[in-house]
């Protein structure tokens, strides 16, 4: 009985030392939703404090969402997020569709060509990408922002995982019914692949929602603005970061944090699912 | 007359459609492939050639190649001290970096592994950090390491480390800023390595795990001969991942230090922005692009080289 006593207080004393480091991980995050009710003298306080002197402090945010660009920066980055996360599925399961199902000339090769757009980094093209946009006439625009995201290497590499668990006789059956090539791809292909496509356009969405240098250099009309950008320009315009900045990042984490609430077990599951070797 | 003509009307129809159909069937797989085709070209391989040939050319203001000047860039940009510097900082940040944005992860993913009393909250508060932005993180952590009223400060003076008079100005001391900026790098990307790993030591087999116990197997000589090896394919992939986005480094000295205290923070990536987007050099920025690249293209061709010997694929 009491070595089983003794695994049962190991037990617990390790679940509270990993809720413990939980806490600490989620901990800045946490604060900077404190910080958001805090008037500036407690903002500035010393020695500093975690909580605010109460929660009914609303100011920063009614600052924040009357008297500040913030909701047109978050409809800017919630379209193109949704837009992008979108497209670059559809693209992503086109081709992995044709990479899973197709035996055709080039395969290798066109599958190559767009895997290895992993090996060039956003970052190393930046300056040609810019100059193409800016001769389309895109800067400021929200295609400008969106076109260099369109591409998800990694996504038709687990869509095409994905489809591959589909048996070829299974489509051969469908097509035998009179099943075409894109009713297949929505009726059979799609459901199969729902964990996936959770997993995926959920973490695509918080990607490009959390993006930075492309659209800071894309645009420079303040309407035009991302989140993640209009927020270094409040930073900016209030002199130094002070308790609003922290409303502003409340406010712009609470998209993603609900996803996450909801979606993280998915993500996790769909994870694990693309890499079931197929 | 009249029927069979239609008659052979009607064959003839068939056969073009046939003839139409296999068209079709032939360009199918390419039509699918096409659209993503499309994008990949015109922004990831076709912009990486058009870098390739700015640094390698002098160029105007609207972005045209005025003339062809050869390796002359190269040469010019390896006696700048400043890109000196920046390769320095970078090839640092990295080191500092890497090591721990895949081993805290891990140990993250063993810990979430065990379905436990909460292990359903915290497995939810590790992945956390992945909800957050850049930008947004940068402020949260300014703030948290302020020098005066940064809670950091005020924790390491509670518990006796440091002395009010001493006071570490993390963001804007020469020696700290690059290690605190690695600090929120790590703390960045946490969450999605978490998931991955998490979602790969999940798929580590049971009877693995059981026949190990029957053995007797201590707890950390199971994560080192059997979790780590069947997991290796995923902290491969999570260990060169990582190592590009520390050479890519760029946007938390953007928003936090702007390259300084004394370009002790200005990475490679930084340099491309202020040279080619602030400077308007883009035969410069573009050079500084490639050079980053190869460095990034180099590392991991020595990842690849190792692979074999410590990455188990079955």
């Amino acid at each position: 009985m009491i070595p089983n006593k003794i695994i049962k207080a190991k037990s617990i004393v390790e679940s509270v030392f990993s809720l413990a480091l939980g806490i600490l991980i989620a901990f800045p995050l946490f604060y900077a939703f404190m910080c958001g009710f805090k008037d500036d003298a407690t903002f500035d306080s010393y020695p500093p404090t975690i909580f605010p002197k109460d929660f009914t402090y609303f100011d920063n945010f009614k600052h924040v969402l009357f008297d500040s660009l913030v909701p047109r920066f978050m409809l800017n980055s919630l379209l193109i997020a949704v837009v992008v996360t979108l497209v670059r599925l559809l693209l992503s399961m086109f081709a992995a569709y044709s990479f899973a199902f197709f035996n055709f000339k080039g395969k290798n090769v066109l599958f190559f060509i767009i895997i290895g757009t992993m090996m060039i980094p956003t970052e190393a093209v930046l300056i040609p990408n810019y100059i193409t946009i800016s001769k389309l006439g895109l800067l400021n625009s929200y295609v400008g922002i969106m076109a260099v995201y369109f591409v998800s290497a990694i996504q038709v590499f687990m869509f095409r995982q994905s489809f591959k668990t589909i048996s070829s006789s299974l489509r051969e059956a469908a097509f035998l019914d009179g099943c075409g090539d894109l009713q297949f791809f929505f009726e059979i292909c799609i459901p199969v692949s729902k964990a996936t496509i959770t997993a995926l356009s959920l973490n695509s969405f918080v990607a490009v929602w959390n993006t930075y240098l492309w659209p800071l250099l894309v645009t420079n009309r303040p309407e035009m603005r991302t989140v993640q950008v209009g927020i270094t320009m409040l930073a900016a315009d209030d002199s130094g970061v002070k308790a609003p900045i922290f409303a502003a990042i409340a406010i712009i984490l609470l998209p993603t944090i609900i996803i996450f609430a909801f979606g993280q077990r998915n993500i996790v599951r769909g994870i694990a699912s693309g890499s079931v070797k197929g | 007359m009249s029927t069979s003509k239609s008659l052979k009307d009607r064959g003839q129809i068939a056969g073009k459609k046939t003839l139409g159909r296999k068209i079709v069937e032939f360009q199918k797989p390419y039509l699918f492939v096409l659209p993503i085709l499309i994008f990949a070209v015109a922004f990831s391989y076709y912009p990486f050639i058009r870098t390739l040939l700015y640094s390698l050319s002098a160029v105007n203001k609207q972005g045209e190649i005025v003339r062809f000047v050869g390796l002359k860039n190269y040469l010019g940009i390896f006696s700048r001290e400043e890109f000196m510097n920046a390769i320095g900082v970078t090839l640092e940040f990295t080191l500092l970096y890497v090591p721990l944005a895949v081993i805290l992860p891990f140990t993250l993913a063993l810990i979430a592994n065990k379905r436990k009393l909460f292990s359903n909250i915290y497995q939810t508060l590790f992945a956390l950090p992945m909800a957050v932005s850049v930008s947004a993180s940068c402020y949260i952590f300014q703030q948290l390491l302020h020098r005066k009223i940064g809670l950091v400060n005020y924790f390491l003076e509670v518990i006796g480390v440091m002395q009010n008079k001493t006071n570490i100005d993390w963001l804007n001391d020469k020696v700290w800023a690059l290690p605190s900026l690695s600090v929120i790098m790590v703390w960045i990307h946490i969450g999605f390595n978490f998931m991955l790993l998490l979602a790969a030591v999940r798929n580590v087999p049971d009877e693995l795990i059981e026949s190990a116990n029957l053995e007797g197997c201590g707890y950390w000589r199971k994560v080192f001969k059997i979790v780590i090896p069947i997991t290796s394919p995923t902290i491969f992939f999570v260990f060169c991942t990582q190592m590009v986005a520390g050479i890519m480094m760029n946007a938390p000295t953007m928003i936090l230090t702007k390259g300084g205290p004394v370009n002790s923070t200005s990475t490679m990536i930084y340099y491309v922005y202020t040279t080619g987007f602030r400077s308007g050099n883009y035969a410069l920025g573009s050079t500084a692009s490639i050079v980053t690249f190869l460095l990034a293209f180099i590392f991991l061709m020595f990842n690849f080289m190792y692979e074999k010997k410590g990455v188990v694929y079955d």
